[in-house]
């Protein structure tokens, strides 16, 4: 029945609400009508109606239990609104949209980043980190040998190592396949507070090296790859070629690690494993009542048991899996959201500061009647404070849809493959912090507005007299505040247009149509020498050419766009040219990446060589060592000569390889993947490497599905226990390593415009207020004999400073966020000085356009008119 | 034993019971009110009121059991007292004795209003 009750971002905006005695049956109420009302229909409407009742019973509530003179000051607020719907509403929206926008962004931010870990009291979960010595960086890499020195670590109530990594899975149930697991000590399962749905979980007599080998599924895992089989229990499968039990599966609906961490298996660490290995990560739940710092505190010296000067932090476990650049990403979504609610206040500050300026005679009125100022003050706050509720249940319902939206269309882009708890949910923390600084603020500035009336006096008020330059550098400033904030957002928007129209308009180097690529992994045991290895590769390769339909046929390390192996894999790559590095040492040389790849690789791609001859079937072990260098290595090392017939050397792990012929140049093809910071690279002959993984690429005439069916059986006829992975045509993995730029792409414009929009409005309220005050003075310059363009400039230029002085700060705020958002642009140089420029004359022509049109009204002005009014 | 007159909204929830044979929950009165008197009022109103008759003596209360589509929640019921009872017939007195006479021309101003 959980799919008829309300979303949960609408029942969280209930529940806050809705209090009083009666709360637990008026919420039991609320969600039956909702139940009864959604039948079968659209849950929308249901969710709208559920959501006016619910504001409805706690507004009635709230109404219930004021004073009748605050009652008579809302309806007198109430009728303000009736009378001038238009100020009002106008306020209400773009309030409504700041705060929704926020809330929403927030929510998103949360749902990517702040994942918490479902246990009870999640925020005593931490992630230790070491922080190296002399300037050596902070990591996260514990080995076993580390966890027994920590074992007695203050401030600590448990500890466990876990890794996560790829194992090949022979089942019986399927071919063979890839999988991930999270191996950790099993003290993780009690700490999370995981419990099985099958069978049992790890033991720690587990991990003893005496054991049986031993397996927990995750549920998901389960229900696919076994149809939630119960007589899984006791099954032996084979992982990484070692027979291993399955003894239970995992509650359904969590993983242990509720990070961007896909788990299907679950496997002990223990004795069998290296001590020493620093592969792992450090699990800990902090001492009740203590947070990160104090744990950190309390760690102070406990580096030293791992090595001389190494420094222990801890850090709350769900911020610990993103990078640098995820936080920094995270960061510049907080950041945004927060803007767009301080733009929308300081519009709506401005709309009240110009009404304010309305009703100074009514108020000189009301006050020349008796009327006390702390009576017509209290009023003037209650009438701010009705558009500002109006916004904020407004701007709760746009964030509510809004992230009910976001939510499915990332599970629709994804395929319906989004975590379980990976939930965009309604913060609503937030919504009561940002509604009550909505609230305080729209009061304030009406409040202030207010007292600057008062102050004037009743008899210079009736008269007309004109003097609140308060208020006009109130204005003035907010006008600054809201370009700074649109001209920063507008930044990051124009980044986003030109990153997607470099994705439209990149050339790729290599055809990719008809392309299907996929992956081979030897695994740890079997094809233990050279030979062995390169004899698999080249039977693969002739088997599948074989193949009807099939043109042509590669193998490689690596794909265009797609990079294997982690840092250690890079580290190793270092380059040795002959002639031309100097002999500093092996960790002075230049580190690139290196392909290697089969003869085919270039003519499947359809990527002619520059120079010189790609590699042939002559190019084996024990010939002589060759090489090709691509197009970007050329330019960087050989600079204006040939690189054909020169030396290089390249360097693994520590060790020198041979010296290899550079005997071709091949172009760019993205070897760098998407990021492309380090385009130069080397290619060397697969069967000079023989790896132990690769990738083939087949170029058919028909790329449908029969080619990875295909692709399957032709390993699987060579060897049973191989499992084929990452099958996609090349489109798909090009589609897949751009999602990132496409993904918030339509977010991020869409709040840049809507900032730009808001900063935009602002200035024209200004303006038109200024030249509301102006008017007196225009029409003396106009009987004066002032021309009409005079008038116009006179009164658009009036907010120029405030423009330019906000335009300015907004560049430079839109460049400090900019850090956080570099690898969310597609080969766009975020710190371009025409980019700024061009955004920077952009948002000013356009915040002087804005403020043209009441200026041109400004300039028809009747001095008779004016004057008369005046007096 | 009850005191003092029903309100508006008392009489018409007392009536609202009886209709459902002296025994409803909480969201039913609220419907019943709704389809019979075409009186839309919202859930917080309807329990306000009836807590106030159960503290009166004219009705009282006790919960059901929890539901999904209540969000696990339980409903609450209320029965009618016999005080209930002597109140609403009172007041329908009252206003039955009011209306003596006044049949046709109430009769009227219903089918104009």
């Amino acid at each position: 029945m959980s799919g008829r009750r309300p979303p949960r971002w609408a029942r969280r905006i209930v529940e806050a609400v809705v209090g009083g005695p009666h709360r637990e049956w008026i919420l039991g109420d609320l969600e039956e009508m909702y139940a009864a009302r959604r039948g079968n229909g659209p849950p929308t409407w249901a969710t709208l109606v559920y959501l006016g009742w619910g504001l409805g019973s706690g507004a009635g509530a709230a109404w219930r239990s004021v004073g009748a003179g605050a009652r008579g000051d809302v309806g007198s607020a109430l009728r303000q609104l009736r009378s001038r719907p238009r100020v009002y509403l106008a306020g209400s929206v773009v309030l409504a949209s700041g705060l929704g926008v926020a809330v929403f962004v927030w929510g998103i931010h949360h749902g990517t980043f702040g994942l918490g870990l479902p246990v009870s009291e999640p925020d005593r979960m931490m992630a230790l980190r070491r922080v190296e010595p002399r300037g050596g960086g902070v990591h996260d890499h514990f080995s076993r040998q580390d966890l027994e020195r920590l074992r007695d670590a203050p401030g600590l109530r448990g500890m466990a190592l876990w890794g996560a990594r790829t194992i090949t899975l022979v089942d019986g149930s399927g071919p063979p396949v890839r999988a991930e697991t999270l191996q950790a000590s099993p003290a993780v399962f009690e700490l999370l507070e995981a419990r099985a749905h099958l069978g049992r979980l790890l033991l720690p007599s587990d991990a003893d090296p005496e054991s049986p080998r031993v397996a927990v599924l995750e549920h998901g895992f389960w229900e696919r790859r076994y149809e939630a089989d119960p007589g899984i229990l006791g099954r032996t499968v084979r992982v990484d070629g070692l027979p291993t039990e399955i003894v239970g599966v995992l509650t359904p609906g969590r993983t242990l690690l509720s990070g961007r961490q896909f788990e299907q298996i679950y496997l002990p660490l223990g004795e069998r494993d290296d001590r020493d290995a620093r592969s792992y990560r450090l699990l800990a739940r902090a001492a009740p009542g203590l947070g990160p710092e104090e744990v950190s505190a309390r760690l102070a010296g406990m580096g030293g048991r791992l090595d001389p000067a190494v420094g222990l932090r801890a850090v709350p476990f769900a911020h610990s899996f993103g990078s640098w650049s995820e936080d920094a990403y995270g960061r510049v979504l907080s950041l945004t959201g927060a803007l767009l609610f301080l733009l929308a206040v300081a519009n709506v500050s401005n709309l009240f500061l110009v009404r304010a300026t309305t009703r100074s005679r009514e108020m000189a009125v009301r006050q020349a009647l008796g009327a006390g100022r702390l009576r017509i003050l209290r009023q003037l706050a209650f009438e701010a404070a009705v558009p500002a509720l109006l916004g904020i249940v407004g701007g709760a319902l746009v964030a509510g849809l809004a992230l009910d939206w976001y939510q499915a269309a990332e599970e629709l882009y994804v395929g319906g493959q989004l975590a379980p708890w990976r939930e965009y949910r309604l913060g609503i923390p937030h919504l009561w912090l940002l509604a009550a600084g909505a609230v305080a603020s729209t009061i304030a500035v009406s409040l202030v507005a207010g007292v600057v009336e008062l102050r004037r006096g009743s008899a210079e008020a009736l008269r007309g007299g004109r003097g609140a330059t308060t208020r006009f550098r109130l204005g003035r400033g907010l006008v600054a505040v809201e370009m700074a904030v649109g001209g920063a957002l507008l930044l990051l928007t124009a980044l986003t247009v030109r990153s997607g129209w470099n994705l439209h308009t990149v050339d790729w180097g290599f055809t990719r149509e008809g392309i299907v690529t996929g992956r081979v992994v030897l695994g740890a045991s079997g094809y233990e020498t050279d030979e062995e290895r390169i004899a698999f590769w080249r039977t693969l390769e002739e088997e599948v050419a074989g193949a009807p339909g099939i043109g042509s046929v590669s193998l490689s390390t690596q794909l265009p766009m797609i990079r294997y192996g982690g840092p250690t894999w890079e580290e190793s790559r270092r380059i040795e040219i002959e002639g031309l590095s100097v002999p500093l040492g092996v960790p002075e040389l230049p580190v690139h990446y290196v392909n290697a790849v089969s003869p085919g690789f270039f003519e499947t791609f359809q990527s002619p060589l520059a120079a010189g001859r790609g590699f042939t079937g002559a190019d084996r072990a024990g010939t002589e060592p060759v090489a090709v260098v691509n197009a970007d290595f050329r330019e960087r090392y050989f600079a204006g000569s040939s690189p054909l017939g020169r030396r290089i050397r390249i360097w693994l792990e520590g060790e020198a390889g041979p010296w290899r012929t550079v005997v071709g140049v091949a172009p760019h093809l993205w070897m760098d993947s998407d990021e492309n910071r380090r385009p130069e690279g080397v290619y060397v002959p697969l069967a000079q490497a023989a790896p132990r993984e690769a990738s083939f690429a087949v170029r058919a005439a028909d790329d449908g599905p029969g080619l990875p069916a295909l692709l399957r059986e032709t390993v699987e006829g060579l060897d049973p226990g191989l499992p084929v992975t990452d099958l996609m045509t090349m489109s798909e993995v090009i589609r897949l390593r751009t999602r990132l730029y496409r993904q918030d792409a339509p977010l991020f414009i869409s709040l840049g415009l809507t900032a730009f929009l808001l900063a935009l409005a602002g200035t024209w309220v200004v303006v038109s207020y200024l030249a509301s005050r102006r008017a007196p003075e225009l029409a003396i310059r106009a009987a004066l004999g002032a021309g009409r363009g005079e008038l116009v400039r006179r009164s658009a230029l009036s907010t120029f400073p405030p423009v330019l002085a906000g335009a300015g700060g907004g560049m430079i705020l839109g460049l400090i966020m900019v850090r956080g958002f570099e690898r969310h642009i597609f080969q766009v140089d975020p710190w371009s000085p025409a980019m700024v420029a061009a955004t920077f004359l952009l948002l000013v022509a356009a915040s002087l356009g804005a403020g043209l049109l009441p200026a041109l009204r400004a300039a028809r002005v009747d001095l008779r008119r004016v004057l008369g009014d005046a007096g | 034993m009850a005191s003092g007159r029903l309100g508006e909204l008392e009489q018409l929830l007392l009536m609202a019971l009886l209709r459902l044979d002296g025994e409803a929950s909480g969201i039913d009165l609220r419907q019943e009110l709704d389809a019979r008197a075409g009186r839309s009022v919202l859930p917080g109103a309807v329990y306000t009121v009836m807590e106030r008759m159960v503290d009166r003596g004219l009705a009282t209360s006790f919960t059901g059991d929890a539901t999904p589509e209540r969000g696990g929640r339980r409903r609450k019921y209320y029965r009618m007292t016999p005080d209930g009872e002597r109140a609403l017939a009172a007041s329908y007195r009252q206003v039955r004795r009011l209306a003596e006479g006044l049949g046709e021309r109430l009769g009227r101003l219903a089918e104009e209003g």
